[in-house]
């Protein structure tokens, strides 16, 4: 009537029937996630690319990803809901009810393992389209710092000074305002750099950082050494010394800060 | 070396420049700010690069704790004259957020979850209960304050409060798409 | 019919987002540009070395704080005659 653990046999066959059961649903559910996260990404990332494309755009390409980004995780946090109400309750409802030498046991310790690496591919998936998804606000610095260039050195030749109408040549470039005297008369003008060029400060970290990728890497699968690290913080400051050579100080300054760190640690 | 990074620059402490760009964000025509403290625009553009990069810079975070500090304060000496324009209704629910915490939980709820419906939070704030961002985070910061003396408890219990708020906005937003992408989803 | 739930959802995300007003947004974007500002009491323009500060011709402040040596701004560009 009962094997060597206790259970009955009938109860033992309703156990193994239902664990087979979830765990199939569990797969067959979460197969259909990866498809909805799929359909999701696979439309949008286009639509986010062209939007950051544009440089008016920059603003409904926030709201986009943000607006994408929110129901990726509504279907990751599906997923892990579902993980605890039908996984790891079932795994405690069956821990109370089976001994662990039970040979049942394994069975139900096996059903959990399964759908646990299952939900862990799965979040491996999520975090695929997370990266893409986020990846895209990189994607076009080069084209976005090219345009900077490009709308500084169209204007550059054409200003003249308001009091005496002599030139006034921009000799580098500024991205915020600044005072200049006129050549001929002396008189203060103001030159403002305008939007686009101001937004060279908001992107030039990042630009710096996706430059010198391949060090931050390399100190990754380096054994994330001091000396590795220094190699990445040195190429990202030049390259940022580079773009805005007139903010070289504070550049230097945070190259110490965070460098300093490093050696500590 | 801390001392340095609170030294005024261009006669202007971290005290104003905190009070100038809270009112920035308010929605104060900038030029009305400039004149108020004496300044020009390029002056601005200093000290709107220079105190930011303090702020980078100083390991301590001294900087940037006591800009937010000075960012909540209402009052400045220069500035007190020059208002935002707020509604009435913006008025009454911005006082509302300062006296009752749960209120606001709920506007921060509801705004987090504007954001992961593609809305712009902050707008979506202004729009709907008349609370400017400035205003906003000046009172959300008086409360990160509170929270250091209420206790570990109280703050998980309003916490949790601003989580149930949010995913009942987030009903309503999706709903209004037309439901989440994965809704027909069942196990 | 399960692709369609993704499209329609990103297509009402995206009109939202293209209507939905933009914090701060009242804040045109604009182009490089040159401008002086002459004094308000007398007209004059303010030549580099009588500095930012101070009208040289009639005395009007134009500055009501002291320069430091900024990133530009330099403390020379006080105008000597405080």
């Amino acid at each position: 009537m009962f094997n060597r653990s206790g259970i009955g046999k009938a109860e033992e066959r309703a156990w193994r029937e239902e664990l087979r059961e979830i765990e199939t649903r569990w797969f067959a559910f979460l197969e259909k996630l990866e498809t909805k996260m799929e359909e999701l990404c696979s439309a949008a990332l286009p639509e986010l690319r062209a939007l950051r494309r544009d440089p008016e755009s920059y603003r409904v390409y926030d709201k986009m990803l943000s607006g994408v980004s929110g129901q990726l995780d509504n279907i990751r946090k599906k997923a892990f809901d579902t993980h605890d109400e039908k996984i790891i309750c079932t795994w405690y409802r069956f821990k109370e009810t089976v001994k662990m030498t039970d040979s049942l046991y394994d069975t139900g310790y096996a059903f959990r393992q399964k759908c646990t690496d299952r939900h862990n591919e799965f979040e491996e998936i999520h975090l695929g389209w997370h990266e893409l998804l986020q990846g895209t606000r990189k994607e076009n610095l080069e084209e976005a710092y090219e345009r900077i260039l490009k709308i500084f050195n169209d204007a550059k030749g054409k200003f003249t000074c308001k009091q005496c109408g002599a030139p006034i040549p921009l000799e580098k470039m500024y991205v915020i305002s600044v005072h200049l005297a006129c050549p001929a008369c002396s008189t203060q003008n103001t030159f403002d750099p305008g939007s686009d060029v101001r937004g060279l400060s908001f992107i030039a970290r990042d630009l710096a950082e996706k430059r010198v990728a391949h060090l931050y890497e390399a100190y990754q699968n380096g054994g994330r050494t001091p000396e590795l690290y220094r190699n990445y913080a040195r190429a990202r400051c030049d390259e940022l010394n580079r773009m805005l050579p007139d903010f070289k100080e504070h550049h230097e300054r945070r190259y110490l800060i965070e460098t300093q760190g490093e050696d500590n640690g | 070396m801390d001392k340095d990074y609170l030294e005024p620059i261009h006669g202007i402490s971290l005290q104003d420049y905190a009070a100038m760009a809270k009112r920035m964000v308010q929605g104060v025509d900038e030029t009305l700010i400039f004149e108020a403290m004496g300044i020009d625009r390029a002056i601005w553009d200093e000290l709107n690069t220079l105190w930011p990069q303090r702020m980078a810079e100083d390991p301590s975070f001294q900087v940037s704790v006591l800009y937010s500090q000075y960012f909540s304060e209402e009052s400045h000496p220069k500035l007190d004259g020059i208002r935002a324009d707020v509604s009435s209704e913006g008025a009454a629910n911005l006082e509302r957020i300062k006296t009752d915490r749960y209120f606001f939980e709920e506007l921060a709820g509801a705004r987090n979850a504007a954001y992961e419906y593609g809305l712009d939070g902050a707008q979506w704030i202004l729009d709907n209960f008349g609370i400017n961002l400035a205003d906003f985070q000046s009172v959300s910061m008086r409360y990160g304050e509170e929270n250091q003396r209420i206790g570990t408890e109280a703050m998980l219990a309003y916490l949790h409060y601003q989580d149930e708020k949010k995913e009942e906005y987030a009903e309503r937003f999706a709903a209004e798409r037309g439901g989440n992408v994965a809704d027909d989803v069942e196990f | 019919m399960a692709e369609n739930k993704a499209l329609s959802f990103l297509e009402s995300l995206k009109k939202t987002a293209t209507t939905q007003k933009s914090y701060g947004e009242s804040t045109e974007d604009y182009p490089p540009a040159m401008d002086a500002a002459l004094c308000p009491n007398c007209g004059a323009g303010r030549a580099k070395q009588d500095g930012l500060t101070h009208c040289a011709y009639c005395g009007h402040r134009f500055l009501d704080v002291n320069l430091d040596d900024g990133i530009y701004l330099k403390k020379e560009d006080n105008s000597p005659h405080v």
